[in-house]
């Protein structure tokens, strides 16, 4: 409930030393609305870990799939990606009609510390 | 609404280099992820904490020009950035004391 409170009014600043991995914004499934996730290989790669250990370690972590051409979709409609790194996810389905997903983890601040970054919340108002 | 679930932008700041003060005040966390609704007054908030100066000293930049306070992140990358590739580059100044 606290932190509830605190997430409506608060922005949250990331802060690194390195280039931040992107995020998307995405609605996954119709029942919720958007939220930003990274692309789950680009957090294995950063933190050198497989899927298997990530996942046994930080099982609260929301991992899921959303079928590409989905995601090409949402990610087409953003006004703040350029051409180029929209352009990056839109190869052609490797097989016509095969059902090629992308497999995502949820932004949240732990995460962010995970990945080394700092966070700081700050109130919207005041 | 929850500002968490909003899109985010990417930022890097660079001290805008100016005579004796140039290598004080520099910002090790560069990069910088957060709302697009984030305001600038935001920004100077949270990096004059990290700089621990007063909040008067700071200004944020874009091009040589000083950022208006309520500008939010989204108006600045769709009125200066729009159609770049991540992340927006942006310059902060630090006010020298006077002597």
């Amino acid at each position: 409930q606290e932190e509830d409170e605190q997430d409506s009014d608060h922005l949250m600043f990331e802060f690194s030393d390195k280039p931040l991995l992107p995020c998307y914004n995405l609605e996954v499934s119709v029942s919720r609305g958007p939220c930003n996730w990274f692309f789950f290989s680009d957090v294995l790669k950063r933190l050198k870990l497989s899927s298997r250990i990530f996942q046994a370690r930080f099982p609260h972590f929301e991992v899921t799939t959303l079928p590409k051409v989905e995601f090409q979709r949402q990610v087409s409609l953003s006004q703040v990606l350029a051409p180029e790194e929209i352009q990056a996810h839109m190869a052609p389905p490797l097989a016509l009609g095969a059902a090629e997903t992308v497999e995502l983890v949820r932004h949240e601040p732990e995460l962010a510390r995970l990945l080394g970054s700092e966070v700081m919340l700050e109130a919207w108002s005041s | 609404h929850y500002y968490r679930f909003d899109e985010h932008v990417l930022l890097c700041l660079e001290k805008q280099s100016s005579g004796k003060e140039k290598n004080k005040h520099i910002l090790q966390h560069k990069y910088v992820r957060c709302s697009v609704r984030a305001q600038v007054r935001h920004l100077r908030r949270v990096l004059c904490c990290r700089l621990e100066l007063p909040l008067q000293h700071v200004q944020i930049l874009f091009n040589n020009e000083v950022l208006p306070d309520h500008m939010t992140l989204k108006q600045l990358w769709l009125s200066r950035w729009f159609g770049k590739p991540a992340p927006l580059l942006l310059n902060y100044s630090v006010k020298e004391k006077r002597r």
